[in-house]
């Protein structure tokens, strides 16, 4: 904990503040692009996301009060901004988010940076009709094998509750496998 | 067929999402240079907006000093009326002639007026006056 903090001290000095924050790109880029990819599909959209995020972070720094460990609040940050830009998406389009999602699925097999069989792309189909907090707590465990314990302080929800979730989830999408 | 399952034994099935060659490496100097002390020095929007501020006062002032300014200079061209008087006394050089020119019809008359004076100021006048022989010879 003590060196989270002489890691933030680091990343608002302004002597300091270049290696501090290549550094936490550095380690956090690829889980963050991985977690906002999985949440908006498209990787246009994800680079988008991913920037806004950590320009976030850097903004907000000075007021992270350290309750929560620095990974948990990028995370949340990210979260936040990758859900927002999804509905303010779906918006601009005049349709719901769940029509939206359904969309960039449909379009997976087209889209140059999926590589993905049919298996992957019907598990993609199968997610987006889950409501979203399971989408989300199914992609978190599942793809990106975030801790449960790790998980409720991201989302803010508890452990029980998170498990729960992602059991319903892993029933609907197994029956939607099994049935589509 | 076994039905699909998304049990620990199984197969783990990824994302399949992937990215552009190079695309971290890339993302980190874009990042990098968005960086307070890198980016651009940006001015705030309320530091112009007083900027403005300051403007369209000193407008206002300009403005409001120009008919003050012009009441000025008009008032200080008027000859105060002591200082011609006192001009006109100390220049005895100054004719009858040269008044009779610059004075109108009516501006003798209003003198006129002025000087009127009663008959017992006019024969203490002559009373009083020792040349006024020396003046009725002449």
């Amino acid at each position: 904990m003590q060196e989270e903090k002489d890691f933030i001290r680091e990343l608002l000095d302004p002597k300091t503040q270049n290696t501090a924050f290549q550094k936490l790109l550095r380690e956090y880029q690829r889980p963050l692009y991985n977690h906002i990819r999985n949440i908006v599909l498209n990787h246009d959209d994800a680079d988008d996301v991913v920037q806004n995020t950590f320009i976030k972070v850097f903004q907000n720094l000075k007021n992270f009060k350290g309750e929560s460990k620095l990974f948990s609040w990028m995370y949340r940050i990210a979260t936040n901004e990758a859900i927002t830009f999804i509905h303010q998406k779906a918006k601009k389009n005049g349709i719901t988010s769940e029509a939206l999602q359904n969309k960039i699925v449909d379009n997976l097999k087209a889209d140059v940076y999926f590589d993905g069989n049919d298996i992957q792309i019907k598990l993609q189909k199968a997610i987006a009709v889950l409501p979203e907090k399971q989408q989300l707590v199914f992609k978190m465990k599942y793809f990106e094998e975030i801790k449960y314990e790790d998980m409720s302080e991201i989302l803010g929800t508890s452990v029980g509750a998170l498990k729960a979730s992602y059991h319903h989830a892993v029933k609907k999408i197994e029956d939607f496998m099994n049935t589509h | 067929m076994k039905p699909f399952t998304l049990n620990d034994n199984e197969a783990k099935i990824t994302s399949g999402f992937k990215t552009p060659e190079g695309y971290f490496e890339a993302l980190e100097s874009k990042l990098s240079e968005q960086l307070p002390a890198n980016a651009p020095k940006v001015i705030a929007f309320y530091q112009r907006k007083s900027t403005w501020y300051y403007a369209v006062a000193a407008t206002i002032v300009v403005l409001l000093s120009i008919p003050i300014y012009q009441n000025f200079y008009q008032t200080s061209g008027e000859v105060d009326a002591l200082v011609l008087e006192d001009y006109i006394a100390t220049h005895a050089d100054i004719s009858t002639e040269d008044l009779a020119t610059v004075l109108e019809k009516e501006d003798l008359e209003k003198i006129k007026l002025e000087l009127n004076l009663g008959e017992e100021a006019v024969e203490d006048i002559l009373l009083n006056n020792n040349d006024l022989e020396q003046y009725i010879l002449d």
